[in-house]
């Protein structure tokens, strides 16, 4: 049958299925183990993320080994096959090799071409080895996988452009201070969605100064994670002036930051860009300050506006990506095809060989001509001969239909039974 | 057809290689076009240095404004320097692909203007006080001034555009490749820095050798007053930015309107008859 995926992603299955599925570090080695020690999968991988969880193997068997399959799920995280079953999704050959080759290129990811899932795939890929459930066909696939996910994202606009509210920001800020090494942030609130602006700006370099909030606990707890230090919302004025970067998401249901105030404060800052990211509804920052100089004022929905702007621009890419995949996938199934057709092929060298040592050992002893002449001769008879074919193989190897002339010198030159790889 | 023009041309086609390069990588056909435009970027660079090196060694004087021609190719190579060697840690692809393309018209105005006008063996018969070092001194100071300042033109009619476009929140792909407002701010003031010094060196090393020439500081002359005025634009610019510490936009509109007053001033001094006239 040969290779094969079964799993479950985020397009189907609900996320309390997902995570009832999800294979925690320990469970992916008994799964693995568990995999192993079947003898249905000669190779297996289990990649499992926050999307998805996907069994990927290689199986002699004739029809899928889901029985086996659905036995690994119940012994590993006690769930029955009925209570997933119908979420599943079942690729064989082809199929499967696609589906792979489009999960590493993000085709098939929640965010079109984000990056996650190449490091979630190499550390499956790692795993799967250090349990020895792989050899040298899953090996190589995961290889090509992983080279074509890096090949989509460097040689293809797949995965540029912020698409989340919190990233959106870090790209804003980025594009006006360019790579972030010690602009100031001050938020003002404590919300889920300030809190995770807050922490991709801390990744992307920026310094936490100042977080303002009415709840100290809160505020403190946020501080402990991101640095900087809370601020009582009747005091945040005083402390704008250090600030470059300034994040509201409070619940006023009137704005706080108001015209003048910043006005003047942009020109106590001699004009030293202001970047406001206002989070909040009803929003919390007069909308008339974008028009100050050097003020750049961004809104939830604007925000929302470019990562949806920047999602459309990936889409885009999408074509020449899918064109990539399906150049990996002709490439692997060209190897996949060499390499079945090596046996057929080495019985057909060792049958000339012997036709060629019998024939030319007997004209070397009627004419008296030396070893090395007779090598010689049977080298240059033996590349002739066999140039040809096993250039026409090849190129059938590429462009389908192999096993026609396998099948032409099985039958041929009687080469006997066909031996398995 | 010289070796000189041949060295010229090749330079103009490395220039335009460059910008084609650098307009495939902006379309996204290709993305190593920017990597590669920048070689070819480099190539020119090297291509006009060896032309210049090549005069130089010919007729065993360096003075580079004796024609048409030469002033274009030096001022082409000036723009590549400070781009390329002084600005090196802050080049970017959009500023790359608007330097090649004027660095491809000036060498296709030296190219047409190539054996036109007087050669250098002429030049000096008729004018011997230019070969005095503090008139060459003048002139390269001069040339990496404007260099300096056609760069700082550049990054602030960019820096603009960018500022425009983050204000409307509806960006083109154009805004895409741009870089940070940062680093364009910086590549507005870095050549400011440069520049300025240096006009102030060039106009003062004008103005001892009018002396020492024509006996006079030749003040009334329009290109001196033209100059004058220059220097002061570029002046309250640096005061604006290191004294009153004025950063962003305003920097970049006062760079971008100093830039069209040495504009209009070259329009204007080549149709006035002064002592700069000689092109």
């Amino acid at each position: 049958m040969g290779f094969f995926v079964i799993g479950i992603n985020h397009k189907d299955c609900p996320v309390e299925v997902r995570e009832r599925l999800h294979f925690t570090s320990r469970k992916l080695q008994d799964g693995l183990a568990y995999a192993k020690t079947t003898g249905q999968f000669s190779e297996s991988l289990i990649l499992s993320t926050c999307n998805r969880v996907e069994f990927y193997g290689y199986t002699d068997s004739e029809d899928l080994p889901e029985d086996r399959y659905f036995a690994m799920m119940k012994e590993i995280h006690g769930v029955d096959r009925r209570d997933f079953e119908h979420y599943l999704y079942r690729h064989q050959g082809k199929e499967a090799l696609r589906h792979l080759f489009r999960v590493a290129a993000g085709l098939d990811s929640l965010v079109i071409g984000e990056n996650e899932i190449l490091g979630q795939l190499r550390e499956a890929f790692q795993k799967a080895h250090a349990a020895g459930c792989l050899h040298s066909l899953l090996y190589r696939l995961m290889e090509k996988a992983l080279k074509l996910g890096k090949a989509a994202r460097t040689e293809t606009l797949i995965n540029e452009g912020a698409v989340s509210i919190p990233s959106v920001a870090v790209e804003l800020a980025e594009k006006i201070f360019g790579q972030l090494t010690s602009e100031n942030v001050m938020v003002l609130g404590t919300g889920e969605m300030a809190a995770l602006t807050v922490k991709n700006l801390k990744s992307a370099g920026a310094t936490i100064r100042y977080v303002v909030s009415q709840n100290q606990e809160r505020a403190e707890k946020l501080t402990v994670e991101c640095g900087g230090e809370w601020v009582p919302f009747e005091t945040w004025e005083e402390k704008i002036q250090a600030v470059d970067i300034f994040i509201t998401a409070t619940r006023c249901p009137y704005p706080i930051v108001k015209y003048e105030q910043v006005k003047k404060l942009m020109i106590e800052r001699r004009h030293r860009p202001l970047f406001l990211i206002d989070i909040a509804v009803p929003r919390n920052v007069d909308p008339v300050v974008h028009q100050l100089d050097d003020v750049y004022l961004y809104n939830i929905d604007d925000l929302k506006s470019v990562a949806d702007r920047n999602l459309k621009h990936r889409g885009h890419e999408i074509e020449k990506v899918e064109i990539m995949v399906e150049k990996a996938l002709a490439s692997y199934q060209s190897w996949l095809q060499q390499l079945e057709a090596r046996p057929t092929v080495e019985s057909f060298e060792r049958h000339l060989d012997r036709i060629l040592e019998d024939e030319l050992g007997e004209f070397a002893k009627k004419t008296g001509i030396p070893d090395e002449r007779k090598d010689e001769l049977r080298n240059r008879i033996r590349a002739k001969l066999l140039h040809v074919p096993l250039t026409k193989i090849k190129e059938a190897s590429q462009n389908g239909g192999v096993a026609r002339y396998l099948h032409a010198l099985h039958s041929l030159f009687d080469l006997g039974p066909k031996d398995k790889d | 057809m010289s070796l000189a023009f041949v060295i010229l041309g090749a330079g103009c086609v490395s220039y335009g290689v460059a910008f084609l390069l650098h307009v495939l990588s902006f379309a996204e056909i290709w993305k190593g076009g920017r990597r590669a435009g920048s070689v070819m970027l480099q190539t020119g660079f090297l291509l006009g240095t060896l032309y210049f090196l090549s005069q130089g060694f010919q007729s065993g004087y360096f003075l580079p404004v004796v024609n048409m021609s030469a002033a274009l190719a030096f001022f082409a190579w000036t723009l590549a320097f400070v781009y390329l060697v002084l600005l090196g840690k802050v080049r970017t692809e959009s500023f790359g692909l608007f330097l090649a393309l004027l660095l491809c018209v000036l060498m296709t105005g030296s190219l047409a203007s190539f054996g036109r006008g007087r050669d250098i063996q002429t030049m000096i018969r008729q004018h011997p006080y230019l070969l005095n070092p503090t008139f060459v001194l003048h002139v390269v100071s001069a040339f990496f001034a404007y260099a300096n300042f056609a760069i700082s033109f550049v990054a602030s009619v960019l820096y603009l555009i960018e500022c425009h476009e983050l204000k409307k929140k509806n960006a083109s792909n154009f805004y895409y490749k741009l870089p940070s407002l940062e680093r364009l701010e910086r590549m507005v003031c870095l050549p400011l820095n440069w520049g300025t010094p240096l006009l102030l060196f060039a106009t003062a090393t004008g103005l001892v050798w009018a002396k020492h020439a024509f006996g006079s500081f030749l003040l009334l002359d329009p290109k001196t007053i033209v100059t004058l005025l220059i220097l002061g634009c570029y002046l309250l610019i640096l005061y604006r930015h290191w004294v009153a510490a004025v950063r962003g936009k305003e920097i970049a509109v006062l760079s971008l309107i100093a830039f069209v007053v040495i504009v209009t001033s070259f329009v204007e001094t080549f149709f006035l008859f002064g002592k700069h006239n000689f092109l």
